[in-house]
């Protein structure tokens, strides 16, 4: 039963009698988060979805102009542009690194020797300067001098040169992403794994399952909880990825890598048209809140598959 | 079979070794960046060794920001919004995950929503109530938003909660236990490691904001190190990285250092607090 | 339903606007400048506080990429400074929208500050209708040609003097890059990608529009603009003397990847602005680095692209008089003594006030054989069309084909045609 409350994100309604016990009880728990979220973030998000049916430069009052933001993006190139070049990005880079950061947490939680260590290894990447990776990863990727093409030489495969290819370069940046954060999502993966209670593995063991099968009907629906969390921040993420692309391209070449939070950045501070910045930034909440639903109803109806 | 086990042994440190190499490469290039002079720093192919060594970065970061100041001020705010953020988060975790009331499901998918604008489109009425408030230039511009909980904590939290067998709590139900006595007593010590991942987490992210106290701090002397560095390394015409890089080299110490602390509660603290199904 | 959705919104913002009693000694200065070198803050409020004591001067340093985000946030947030440094380029966006004093009056009332003190090029790109707006800082156009007279000698090559055509230049820069052996150029530049090429347009007589201050169509498309990209393509592809935008992007990015080359000998020449040399001016030094003015396609016709940033008081300011004080020992020779005192090797960014140009030019300067190229370069100097839109033009129209058109995957012409056709729908 804990497993299907836990897989759901609506845990199934209880009496009302319940409802009507805790509710005292909750308001006391949640007030703290009520007010800080409630007044610095919510306040914030809704002046923002106001200022979206406006026009504004920042440096003279807001104009009401309704729906025309919306409008206007529908014959926008830029804007379908980043668009179509975030979703690709997000594409690579949500099941890439789900599963390479399953797959170390995995390695990492069998016995094997100096896994504190290299726990704390591929943690380092998430904390290391954003400046330095982009250094780093560029030469990895210099088409003469790089690491990557050196390889790819060994084996008779000719060289890219993969930043400044527009073919190439989202992808290479995307690659980026996955490996600076699977060490972040490892750790989460891992401290979701050691909370599964070693009896469920015994269990399993002594009714003949294979690993594999033990990983899908153990494993994964007691994780699931924990899959749900790093899904939807990486999704977040990955859609609002700004500081990689920023150092590492710059948006270039030409357009090819220029993704929709960029654009948005951009079209705030560098074109002044805040009011359209904002019409952009709703229309990527309603793209993120429609994933993570849809989300919702995929881990949910996996969850009945699986039990 | 035991030769078997070896060479899948023998593969696995393999790939991890590898994926452990590439994962170091950026923290030693930054060392040797930073102890670069400027021509050496994008040469191709790049150099390995700074020749020659200069340390003219960590000079110029120690001579003209006020570097001792400007790392307590940010130690000081992590450190206080993390502890609120602990407490604060995991309560409001705690009603998510445990408590039935009305409305509970539209009210976390809001706080869920939250995450979902970028920030860029907050930051204006943001700053706003912050100068309302009067914080503008003080501490409490940076704490104040946060401590009281996030909904990235909030979430976290709650999903780690939602893993645990409420059978735990049964027996605590039944010698009459209230909310907070369960919480204080059942669900906070199952939750530990949960708590140290949102505490490095938390630590990390705070530690190495930039653009909301770039906004909200004034002066010198009330600078994060990410600000102040940042500062320091931009002129009009681009950016000094060696001083950026010696800046980043000291602002990463810290967060390795919490992590190393903190790893141990991450992996171990399920095993210790017995927890058995 | 909208005035409910304004009235929240005005809500929000005009709460802010209830203006804070502002302490009336106080005066808040945004700039970009660091705290170190080139501004010389410490210095400047010191030798202020010397002359109007009791006066407290906050000196914001925001970093160059947030710079406009901050300054916006705290304008749209009613907590103004009260003088603000505008690059050239947003200029044209805080002229147009009523919120900069016009500083025309006060200048008449300043002996010795008045505008003939300033540049006639540099003023005249913050004023607008004969109101000046913003005061010059800096002198720097991207029309210096910096070279390594080792690489000359070792090349056999004759010194570059101010009377250079390109086919000289391009001439040097093969030989150098012939004697350079191996991963050796002749030339390059240190600015973005699209920066570089603005050299080579502006250079060879072309340009984005017919007039910078009343464009009304686009000159991308003219015979000009098509033979001075085409020259700049040859020389990187087919003389291969001159580094791809993708092999410098390689080298950690376009303006760092040409200063290496410069830096580590393996360019000859440099063309970029003075801010080059005040980075590095210790190796400037040692390597003995001289400078020309950067050769143009036809000596009689010289036209360089130019950065540069101006300082403003804003309307909202409560205390004006004081920083029209301030900005004139700030733009005046003060502020640049003060800078000059904390440099290295004396290596600031050239003043915009004449009289503190002059000055500087009598000083000790240990970094580079002149000033006088970029004091001359300042007659042809021509900044980025003077209007709100242009940088949203210039990404939506340019950005998305110019790395097409640069390496050769797009015909020239036909690239720079469909710029100019964008460019010419969006005016």
């Amino acid at each position: 039963m804990s497993v299907a409350v836990a897989t759901s994100i609506s845990p199934p309604r209880r009496l009302s009698l319940a409802m009507r016990r805790d509710w005292l009880p909750a308001l006391v728990f949640l007030l703290p988060n009520l007010v800080s979220i409630g007044l610095f973030t919510l306040i914030p998000v809704v002046a923002g979805f106001f200022l979206s049916f406006t026009s504004w430069d920042m440096l003279s009052d807001p104009q009401w102009i309704g729906l025309d933001n919306y409008v206007r993006m529908l014959s926008d190139r830029q804007f379908w542009n980043s668009l179509g070049n975030t979703l690709v990005y997000t594409l690579i880079v949500i099941p890439g690194g789900l599963a390479l950061s399953l797959l170390l947490a995995l390695a990492l939680n069998s016995k094997i020797k100096g896994t504190a260590i290299y726990q704390a290894i591929f943690f380092l990447p998430y904390v290391s300067s954003t400046v330095a990776i982009a250094l780093v990863w560029k030469w990895i990727y210099h088409p003469d001098y790089g690491v990557l093409n050196s390889i790819l030489g060994f084996f008779g495969i000719a060289g890219v040169d993969w930043l400044t290819n527009r073919g190439t370069a989202l992808g290479s940046v995307a690659v980026v992403q996955i490996w600076q954060t699977a060490g972040y999502n490892m750790v989460l993966f891992l401290a979701g794994l050691r909370a599964i209670p070693k009896e469920y593995y015994e269990a399993a063991k002594l009714d003949g399952s294979t690993p594999f099968q033990t990983f899908w009907s153990i494993t994964v629906p007691l994780l699931m909880p924990t899959i749900f969390f790093v899904t939807t921040t990486s999704i977040i993420a990955s859609f609002q990825v700004f500081n990689l692309i920023y150092v590492m391209t710059s948006g270039g070449p030409g357009t090819s890598t220029k993704v929709y939070v960029y654009y948005l950045w951009e079209s705030g501070f560098s074109f002044f048209k805040m009011g359209y910045a904002s019409a952009l930034a709703y229309v990527l909440f309603v793209i993120i809140l429609a994933v993570t639903l849809l989300q919702v109803r995929f881990l949910g109806r996996n969850r009945a598959m699986g039990a | 079979m035991k030769t078997r086990r070896l060479v899948t042994s023998i593969l696995l440190h393999a790939v991890l070794l590898l994926g452990a190499f590439s994962a170091l490469l950026p923290f030693f290039w930054m060392v040797i960046t930073s102890l670069k002079v400027p021509e050496q720093m994008f040469v191709m192919p790049p150099q390995w060794l700074p020749e020659p060594v200069t340390f003219r970065n960590y000079e110029q970061l120690f001579t003209y920001i006020p570097f001792a100041r400007q790392f307590f001020n940010t130690l000081f705010v992590t450190v206080t919004i993390v502890a609120g953020q602990l407490l604060f988060s995991s309560m409001g975790a705690y009603a998510f995950a445990r408590l039935k009331f009305p409305g509970r499901e539209p009210l976390f998918l809001l706080f869920l929503a939250t995450l979902m604008v970028p920030s860029v489109v907050t930051l204006i009425p943001a700053f706003i109530l912050v100068r309302e408030f009067g914080w503008i230039n003080t501490y409490m511009a940076i704490i104040g938003p946060y401590f009281l909980g996030s909904a990235f904590a909030t979430f976290l939290l709650r999903q780690f909660m939602l893993t645990i067998p409420e059978e735990l709590e049964e027996a605590a139900k039944i010698d009459g236990a209230g909310h907070f006595t369960i919480f204080r007593a059942v669900i906070l010590p199952l939750v530990k490691p949960a708590l140290a991942v949102v505490g490095v987490f938390s630590f990390i992210y705070f530690w190495n904001d930039f653009l909301w106290p770039l906004v909200v701090i004034n002066s010198e002397a009330m600078k994060v190190l990410t600000v102040g560095i940042a500062t320091l390394a931009s002129s009009h015409y681009g950016t000094d990285w060696g001083v950026l890089m010696a800046g980043s080299v000291l602002t990463v110490l810290p967060l390795v250092i919490v992590f190393f602390l903190a790893q141990r509660q991450i992996v171990e603290g399920i095993a210790t607090t017995g927890l058995k199904g | 339903m909208h005035r409910l959705g304004l009235t929240v919104l005005a809500g929000t913002l005009l709460l802010s606007s209830a203006a804070f009693a502002q302490d009336s000694n106080k005066l808040v200065v945004a700039s970009f400048y660091p705290v170190d070198k080139v501004a010389g803050w410490n210095g400047l409020i010191e030798a202020f506080n010397a002359k109007y004591p009791g006066v407290e001067i906050e000196v914001q340093v925001t970093p160059q990429d947030q710079y406009l985000a901050k300054l916006l946030s705290q304008i749209a947030g009613g907590d103004a400074p009260d003088i603000v440094g505008i690059e050239n380029s947003p200029f044209p966006q805080f002229a147009n929208r009523n919120i900069l004093e016009d500083l025309t009056p006060y200048l008449e009332k300043s002996p010795g500050f008045t505008l003939d003190a300033f540049f006639t090029h540099l003023i005249d790109r913050y004023t607008v209708e004969g109101k000046a707006y913003g005061i010059p800082y800096d002198a720097q156009p991207n029309a210096l040609m910096f070279y390594n007279p080792a690489l000359f000698q070792a090349a056999g090559v004759a010194e570059p003097t101010a009377e250079w055509t390109w086919d000289q230049m391009r001439e040097a820069s093969k030989q150098l890059a012939t004697a350079g052996g191996e991963g050796a150029y002749g030339l390059c530049m240190s600015s973005s990608a699209k920066g570089n090429w603005e050299v080579f347009l502006y250079g060879g007589g072309g340009g984005y529009v017919d007039d910078v201050k009343a464009p009304t169509k686009s000159t991308l498309d003219t015979p000009e603009s098509i033979a001075a990209t085409q020259y700049y393509i040859d020389m990187m592809y087919t003389d291969k003397s001159v580094p791809t935008s993708e092999s410098l992007e390689s080298m950690g990015g376009a303006d760092q990847g040409c200063t290496s080359l410069f830096l580590n000998g393996k360019a000859g020449m440099m063309i970029i602005g003075m801010w080059k040399a005040v980075e590095a001016p210790e190796k400037f030094r040692d390597m003995g680095v001289k400078v020309v003015m950067a050769p143009v396609k036809d000596t009689a016709k010289r036209v360089y692209p130019t950065g540069g940033t101006a300082y403003s008081i804003l309307k909202s300011s409560k205390n004006k008089e004081m920083a029209w004080n301030f900005m004139q020992e700030f733009l005046g020779q003060a502020g640049f003594e003060a800078a000059y005192k904390e440099a290295t090797l004396g290596a600031i960014y050239p003043p915009a006030n004449i009289p503190a140009f002059d000055w500087y030019a009598t000083q000790k300067i240990e970094f580079l054989d002149s000033l006088k190229p970029n004091a001359d370069a300042l007659a042809y100097i021509r900044f980025a069309p003077f209007m709100l839109n242009w940088s949203e033009i210039s990404s939506n129209c340019i950005d998305p084909d110019l790395d097409f058109v640069l390496n050769g995957t797009t015909p020239v012409a036909e690239g720079l045609s469909k710029m100019a056709a964008c460019v010419n729908g969006e005016l």
